[in-house]
């Protein structure tokens, strides 16, 4: 496949090597799955040390494993691209160290790796001018005797368990993509302004927030001083007590503001 | 079977709404802590979470609906629904005047008295350490 055709060619621009390493893993990736896989590793790597080397300094990590695990806990990578990048890492050493790679694996590590590639330019180089096209898959060369059996059954299967992780995954997130996150949780935000109106104007029943915050607030406050979270007892309690302080000014402030309303209310009627 | 979608439907709608009352872009601290919990502790399979929160079943509902859904909620069942909301509050050692408010309102739709309250709060911080998010600095 010539560069220009090549699904990473946009990135040729902003990263000649990782566009050739791109491009080199698609022609593998029928003939030769381990060496794409190979390939695709090198360019989670590559990228992973330019995203350290910009966000944590020079003080890279020496495993590709703890940088991506640093860059994932100081919130540079989303976890979306951060699994992703563990899976093309981990499915890369599997090939490295003579585990089995079927084609399909390999094929669904270069689709992974496209959508990483896509998000790195957008996100770190800024990239506005290449805009990277859909995956497309490269073409299989046809095999003197037609696709092996055995090659089609572990396909096959590697298919089913794709869609066994995507079930599962569906079932357990909480909003399934972006689109559906922002869209309700907009909706719900307005929601919730309205309940805190309502509560403000008409009064809480049984449980009043100022109650529940100080509950939450004991909570957290031992959450913060917790030995896998590591405050000191003193400044996990001020941390609680200012964030329950917090709450409670916005508490009165609603009440203020709702007595300030009916007062004016009140003046303009009598 | 359906008592149970309907079940993972009033869950998943008390779960959005807290983790839309917070600060932080909603379920981003753990994005499947509120699957976890359906699976682990409500006892929903798979497909029921599916079924439950898929747009047939969640896009008409309001938050409205969620309270005087989980009103009619065992006592058991509530109970455990609270613990579940408080923990994605607490997901993220941060707690936001909306999402306290939005505890007080379950709590009160819930009835659920003072001590009750307490003691879902304390299973919430238990659960929240053995998820141990990773907290967002950047």
């Amino acid at each position: 496949m010539e560069a220009n055709d090549s699904n990473f060619g946009f990135l040729r621009p902003l990263d000649h090597r990782l566009s050739r390493l791109g491009s080199q893993a698609e022609n593998y990736v029928h003939s030769d799955p381990e060496a794409c896989l190979f390939k695709l590793r090198l360019m989670v790597e590559m990228m992973a040390s330019t995203l350290a080397r910009i966000t944590l300094g020079n003080a890279l990590p020496p495993e590709l494993g703890v940088t991506l695990g640093e860059l994932e806990r100081t919130g540079v990578l989303p976890r979306h691209e951060a699994d992703t990048m563990h899976a093309i890492r981990r499915d890369g050493n599997s090939a490295v160290h003579g585990g089995i790679a079927p084609a399909s694996t390999a094929l669904r590590r270069l689709r992974d790796a496209h959508a990483l590639t896509r998000w790195y330019s957008q996100t770190f180089k800024n990239s506005v001018q290449e805009r990277a096209a859909e995956f497309q898959v490269p073409k299989r060369p046809e095999a003197a005797g037609g696709v092996d059996p055995q090659v089609a059954a572990a396909e096959r299967l590697e298919d089913q368990i794709e869609e066994r992780r995507r079930r599962t995954r569906e079932a357990l997130l909480l909003f399934q993509d972006d689109a559906e996150r922002n869209n309700l949780s907009r909706r719900y935000r307005s929601e919730l302004d309205a309940l805190d109106a309502v509560a403000a104007t008409a009064g809480e029943a049984d449980i009043d927030a100022e109650s529940m915050a100080l509950f939450m607030a004991l909570e957290l406050e031992q959450l913060l001083e917790h030995p896998t979270f590591g405050r000191a007892s003193r400044d996990a309690r001020r941390e609680a007590q200012s964030q329950l302080d917090a709450v409670k000014r916005r508490l009165e402030a609603q009440e203020s503001a709702f007595r300030e309303a009916r007062e004016r209310l009140t003046a303009d009627k009598f | 079977m359906k008592q149970d979608i309907e079940k993972a439907t009033l869950w998943f709608l008390t779960a959005r709404g807290m983790a839309a009352a917070g600060a932080s872009e909603a379920g981003e601290s753990q994005p499947a802590a509120a699957g976890l919990f359906a699976q682990a502790v409500l006892r929903l399979s798979e497909d029921d979470c599916i079924e439950g929160k898929s747009p047939a079943h969640m896009s008409r509902l309001s938050l409205m609906d969620c309270l005087s859904g989980v009103a009619a909620l065992s006592i058991d069942t509530r109970e455990k629904f609270f613990t579940g909301a408080i923990m994605i509050a607490l997901l993220d050692r941060r707690m936001d005047p909306s999402e306290v408010r939005w505890a007080s309102a379950l709590a009160s739709a819930m009835k659920l008295s003072p001590r009750q309250v307490e003691e879902c709060c304390l299973g919430a911080r238990i659960l929240t350490d053995m998820l141990h998010p990773v907290t967002r600095t950047a």
